[in-house]
């Protein structure tokens, strides 16, 4: 794990960094030691109180140990019984524990029309920071002015640019799937059948499937022999759809999913016509994934979002927001590669790695 | 429509047999405590709900305040303008399922005319005209094709207007290039008071003098009531029901507009739970005050009560695990509070 | 038979907010008679049944079955020591089938003591179904059935329920002639067999039929208890009911001469309406009758454009008369009044006063341009009517569903009054209505047609027919098979049948 000085305020090396950073990680991915928990000194990074503010590049993990006692903080989830956003959640309170924040989820129940009215009931309580977890920012639009303008700063984990939020954490889909696309594009010997399962409709997804597409585009030699949009119940859905459409394509080399969902339900279809000539990508990495990838089936590949990192990511820029020094105003957090090689243990999620663009206040 | 026992009713359970008709105006009663069971039955949700607001008040300071009030009435000021709409139609004996995608339709419209024509006042009018159109297609379907209004309902909004609303905003939504003012309605304040709260209190203020004070509320009451003895009574029931899918649409309409402007963008994915809530702030309305029945000022109260549950839960931390189970206890108990005071059949 | 007291009712007292609905009422029934109750509304008598049926309690009083003190907190109750109330609008679940409604409630017979037993349970419902005189399948969905019908449901039921004490609330209501007397004669076993029967009716003609004594109520006291035989005919019965001598009804002459404001001819409609052709004058009271089934109401509702005729023309004042909706012929000045006052009468969930003015909401409009209702003129409009037709109510803003039966009715005519028609159509109109309001309406029957309105009135009760009519249409099967001048009960029965039947022929004689 390359650990290289961020020299805060140049964002062209910073730039050149997480090229760098990128691709030590693909690199030495297959060096990743299986990580759930923080707890582990050899990977925590001392943060220079005098230099640098936001998070070091290339470094898996961030130093709370230091920030300020007692703040509260008000989160807003979408449903917090998503596996990513319960995983986002479940961290704020360990962190909680430990450093004596307050945390107050405000769950919207998949009701966007009640987050105005959230971030107003914050404001009147006096939180020193909201938190979106998972709160796509492209549908915010203006909601969040109100915390603007009464001075409580807006930290975003994983939800995408929106006006009123002071920084952001969140892995880029387009580099999630240039490695995803990546893995295809060899596996398949640039050519072929492939068959695309994606529901563009929210920008995380379209941004993956844009990012695929391009890159088939690429060599004409591989040929989009199926193009489906998935419907909920996702899984069953996805499974549904490849079984009928299997027996077509006798040639299909690898099914691509925008997300682990399908790529899971794909995964069940192919194990039970028997093809495991096929292999199914997918991404975000999920527990059942890598289950999935560990025993060897089908489901061969996933980019695994590092929710837990981002949210420690979080939690320290908002720190050196309310104590007024400078932070990164968006923080990627690669999610690493996995497949076969460097899959985690079972239970265990993968750990991600920072990159911060630049910095300002 | 009514919900639960009404005077009059004639199907019993099996083991009743039933009372003679009733001679002298006076109210059924069991001894001891006529008085107060009525009372009940009319305000037994209203006690519940100050009762909770006497909670809240004491485990969060910042609850009991002005400024925490209005912003639970902004906050569930476009679910009011939705649920008042519906109140109409259910008032007139119909159901509108198509409220919630109809609103986000209009939002989708509004924002797509104002980003292509750089206009706030035509980009509005279309949105609300669109709704409007809708309801007045659902009644036609409901009255003249004869569909039953659920599944007519059901159909457009869940399945036709879902699917416009993707068509027309193409990636699901419509956020750049939004024209100078478009937010204004939905966050901007005169005389301190957020436009959002004018706009519900004037047309809740409308509805109430519809339903209350005119010739087609009375239509639509009779309709509700009873469209056999309606129709006999020389009441044209298809015109009557039209009119009530027609308002049904226009508050959609307006509402999705404020949602709009609110949020300065249209999400064709944004109707979350407003159509489950604005049945409810009308069920729940139908609790208090009334025996039972629609009207256009418990609805607001039940769009209050709403707001204040999620408001009051986030003021005092309740877990959000948590949050959803207890906001159904307190619904239940909230009508099941005004359902006692009712005679027991 | 036995004639030991089987219920015996004490010192009942009851007060309602604003009135005293029985006061010390003492009420005695033995098993084995038939006890009439008759009394005007506002009597007490619903309010005694109700108590007896478990659904109010007394404020003081006691109730003894077979000489045991009981609590009748609840209808079981009530049905547990053996008393079951049968009332004059069926309480039946219309959705579903004859045979379950029968059984409705009944401890039905069971295999292995779970499972039901569906084939005997049918040949006890068809047992009672027959002794009733009910001729409809047992699978045929209640709702499909005439009230007639639907009242002998009620009435197998409560043979099922084993009971020991039966109340009948107005049970000829909606029978005819030849279902009455089958009654009769399955109160006749039920008394044979001890049961004791309490016969509540305003037809007095039938108290004197069936009863062997009769409690007259007033005002919720007692006025006394007598034999039946020892009165003096129906009169010295109404003078203790009213407290007064009843005028006699003065009705209209004969109107043939007055110019025809409805002119009908060849109508044929759904289901068996056909070929029906009659004239009604302006100013004319014209009966219709016949046997259930005939075809009244649905003539009524083609004249009225609540069904499309298939065939046939109608002129109104010598316009072509084409309704194609109730609100259409009311706009032409026609009115109804249904025979079902719960189902298709009144808005049961509005209040008195809207119910009035339901039918023309036009005149209340404050101003030409703002369509909204002045509160003012509706409130003076209909206090007005209110008064006219003597409508009895505590409160005109409250609920119609709380008025009596006869007052509910009284409502109802102000609706068509309220809205100037001229042609008012009443179907049954004085059914499950007291006494005294039955003048009242009889009285404003006449009045209408002496301000020159055309009356038809559809009714079953050929008594009634006869003595508001001076004309009467009789229908057979759909088609309209007489036009009576001087219309009597024979001339009536004849045409209803076709021929003459033997056992009313005889109960004819017997009545003179």
């Amino acid at each position: 794990m390359s650990e290289e000085a961020v020299d805060h305020g140049i964002s062209r090396r910073g730039l050149l960094k997480l090229g760098g950073a990128t691709a030590g990680a693909m690199a030495v991915g297959g060096a990743l030691a299986a990580c759930g928990s923080d707890d582990k000194a050899t990977t925590a990074v001392v943060v220079r109180d005098s230099a640098a503010a936001g998070n070091e590049a290339g470094s898996s993990d961030v130093d709370l140990r230091s920030i300020a006692r007692g703040k509260s903080v008000g989160v807003i989830v979408l449903n917090a019984a998503a596996v990513t956003q319960g995983r986002g959640v479940k961290e704020l309170n360990r962190i909680a524990k430990t450093t004596g924040w307050n945390i107050d989820v405000f769950d919207a129940a998949n009701d966007l029309n009640k987050v105005p009215g959230s971030i107003n009931d914050f404001v009147t309580k006096g939180v020193d920071v909201i938190m979106p977890l998972v709160v796509p920012g492209v549908v915010l639009g203006d909601a969040l002015k109100p915390a603007e303008k009464a001075g409580i700063p807006v930290i975003g984990v994983f939800t995408g640019p929106a006006p009123g939020m002071k920084a952001r954490v969140e892995p880029s889909e387009f580099i999630s799937e240039a490695k995803i696309g990546q893995y295809v594009l060899e596996r398949m010997d640039f050519e072929g059948e492939i068959a695309l399962l994606n529901w563009e409709k929210i920008p995380p997804l379209i941004q993956r499937g844009a990012q695929i597409r391009t890159m088939i585009k690429q060599f004409p030699a591989i040929r989009i022999v199926e193009d489906l949009t998935v419907e909920v119940p996702q899984i069953e859905d996805s499974k549904a759809k490849v079984s009928a459409f299997l027996p077509k394509h006798k040639n299909l080399k690898a099914i691509w999913c925008g997300w682990d969902e399908p790529a899971f339900g794909s995964n069940q279809a192919l194990k039970e016509a028997g093809r495991d000539d096929i292999f199914v990508v997918g991404c975000d990495g999920n527990l059942e994934t890598f289950d999935a990838i560990r025993n060897g089936e089908p489901l061969a590949a996933t980019a695994a979002n590092d929710i837990e990192l981002m949210t420690r990511i979080a939690v320290r820029i908002s720190d050196d927001v309310m104590a007024g020094r400078q932070y990164p105003v968006v923080t990627t957090v690669d999610s690493p590669f996995v497949s076969r090689e460097n899959v985690p243990e079972k239970g265990q999620y993968a750990q991600g790695v920072v990159t911060p663009f630049w910095t300002g206040s | 429509m009514t919900t639960g026992a009404t005077a009059g009713d004639p199907v019993t359970s099996p083991d009743r047999a039933a009372a003679p008709p009733e001679e002298g105006g006076a109210a059924r009663a069991r001894p001891g405590g006529h008085r107060v069971r009525a009372l009940m039955s009319r305000y037994g949700t209203i006690i519940f709900v100050l009762g909770v607001m006497a909670y809240f008040s004491l485990s969060a300071e910042h609850f009991l305040a002005a400024g925490n009030f209005k912003n639970i009435a902004v906050a569930v000021a476009p679910l009011a303008v939705l649920a008042a709409g519906l109140t109409v139609c259910l008032v007139a004996g119909d159901f509108d399922l198509s409220i919630a995608n109809n609103a986000i339709l209009a939002a989708v419209v509004a924002a797509k005319v104002g980003v292509e024509n750089d206009t706030v006042l035509w980009a509005f009018a279309a949105g609300i005209a669109t709704a409007v159109a809708v309801g007045f297609v659902n009644g036609l379907v409901v009255t003249k094709l004869g569909v039953n209004p659920f599944i007519a309902t059901l159909a457009m909004g869940l399945f036709i207007l879902q699917g416009l609303g993707f068509v027309l905003s193409d990636t699901g939504t419509i956020s750049s290039g939004m024209p100078e003012g478009f937010n204004s309605l939905g966050n901007d304040s005169f005389l301190g008071i957020r436009l959002l709260l004018w706009v519900a209190v004037g047309v809740l203020a409308v509805l109430w003098a519809v339903l209350n004070h005119t010739e087609l509320g009375r239509r639509m009451d009779a309709v509700g009531g009873n469209p056999s003895a309606s129709r006999l009574a020389g009441i044209r029931l298809d015109r009557t029901r039209i009119a009530a899918f027609t308002i049904s649409g226009l508050c959609a309409g307006i509402t999705g507009i404020l949602i709009a402007s609110e949020f300065n963008l249209a999400n064709a994915n944004g109707q979350g739970t407003l159509l489950l809530d604005a049945f409810t702030a009308a069920f729940i309305g139908s609790a208090t005050l009334s025996a039972g029945r629609f009207h256009i000022v418990g609805t607001a109260f039940g769009a209050l009560v709403l707001g204040m549950l999620t408001n009051g839960m986030t003021l005092v931390g309740v877990s959000s695990d948590y949050q959803s189970i207890y906001k159904g206890a307190i619904l239940i108990g909230a009508v099941a509070f005004a359902a006692l005071g009712r005679e027991r059949r | 038979m036995t004639q030991q007291t089987f219920l015996q009712v004490a010192g009942m007292t009851k007060a309602f907010p604003g009135v005293q609905a029985l006061d010390d009422v003492d009420f005695e029934v033995r098993a084995g008679e038939v006890h009439g109750l008759v009394g005007p509304n506002g009597a007490g008598k619903s309010t005694l049944i109700k108590i007896l049926a478990g659904v109010e309690r007394q404020d003081a009083g006691t109730i003894r079955v077979a000489g045991e003190q009981v609590e009748l907190h609840s209808a079981e109750d009530a049905w547990r020591h053996g008393l079951v109330f049968i009332h004059q609008e069926p309480q039946l679940v219309h959705r579903l089938s004859v045979l379950e409604n029968i059984t409705l409630g009944v401890p039905r017979a069971r295999r292995a003591g779970v499972l039901l037993d569906w084939p005997a349970i049918r040949k006890q419902a068809q047992a009672v179904a027959d002794r009733v005189g009910l001729d409809a399948p047992l699978d045929a969905e209640v709702a499909t059935l005439g009230a007639a019908q639907q009242g002998l449901i009620a009435i197998a039921r409560a043979l099922l329920l084993d009971a020991r004490l039966l109340v009948l609330d107005e049970p000829t209501a909606m029978l005819t002639d030849v279902e009455i007397q089958r009654l009769y004669g399955v109160i006749t076993d039920l008394v044979a067999d001890g049961v004791a029967v309490v016969y509540v009716s305003h037809r007095l003609e039938e108290i004197f039929q069936v009863t062997q004594r009769v409690t007259v109520m007033r005002n919720g006291c007692v006025v006394t208890t007598r034999r039946t035989a020892d009165l003096n005919g129906e009169d010295e019965l109404v003078a203790l009911i009213a407290g007064q001598a009843v005028a006699a009804v003065d009705v209209a002459p004969s109107a043939r001469t007055r110019p025809v404001l409805l002119r009908v001819r060849d109508l044929c409609g759904p289901p068996r309406v056909s070929n029906v052709t009659f004239d009604l004058h302006e100013g004319e009271v014209l009966g219709l009758t016949g046997l259930v089934g005939a075809g009244r109401s649905e003539l009524a509702m083609l004249l009225f454009g609540a069904e499309r005729p298939t065939g046939g023309t109608m002129e109104l004042s010598g316009e072509t008369f084409a309704p194609r909706s109730p609100a259409d012929a009311i706009g032409r000045g026609l009115a109804f009044l249904a025979e079902d006052r719960r189902a298709d009468g009144g808005v049961m969930t509005m209040s008195v006063r809207q119910n009035i003015t339901l039918s023309n909401l036009k005149a209340l409009r404050a101003s030409r341009l703002f369509p909204f209702i002045n509160g003012r003129r509706e409130r003076q409009t209909t206090n007005d009517l209110i008064r006219r037709l003597s409508v009895k109510v505590a409160n005109p803003d409250g609920t119609l569903a709380v008025l009596s039966g006869g007052n509910q009715q009284k409502v109802l005519i102000g609706r068509a009054l309220n809205a100037d028609a001229k042609l008012m159509i009443f179907d049954e109109p004085t059914h499950g209505v007291d006494v005294r309001s039955r003048a009242e309406i009889y009285r404003l029957i006449g009045e209408l047609a002496e301000q020159g309105k055309a009356v038809l009135v559809i009714s079953s009760d050929l008594k009634e027919v006869i003595d508001l009519c001076p004309r009467v249409l009789v229908m057979r099967e759909g088609q309209l098979v007489a036009d009576v001048e001087t219309p009597d009960e024979s001339k009536l029965l004849t045409h209803a049948y076709g021929h003459r039947p033997r056992h009313v022929q005889a109960a004819l004689v017997q009545e003179a």
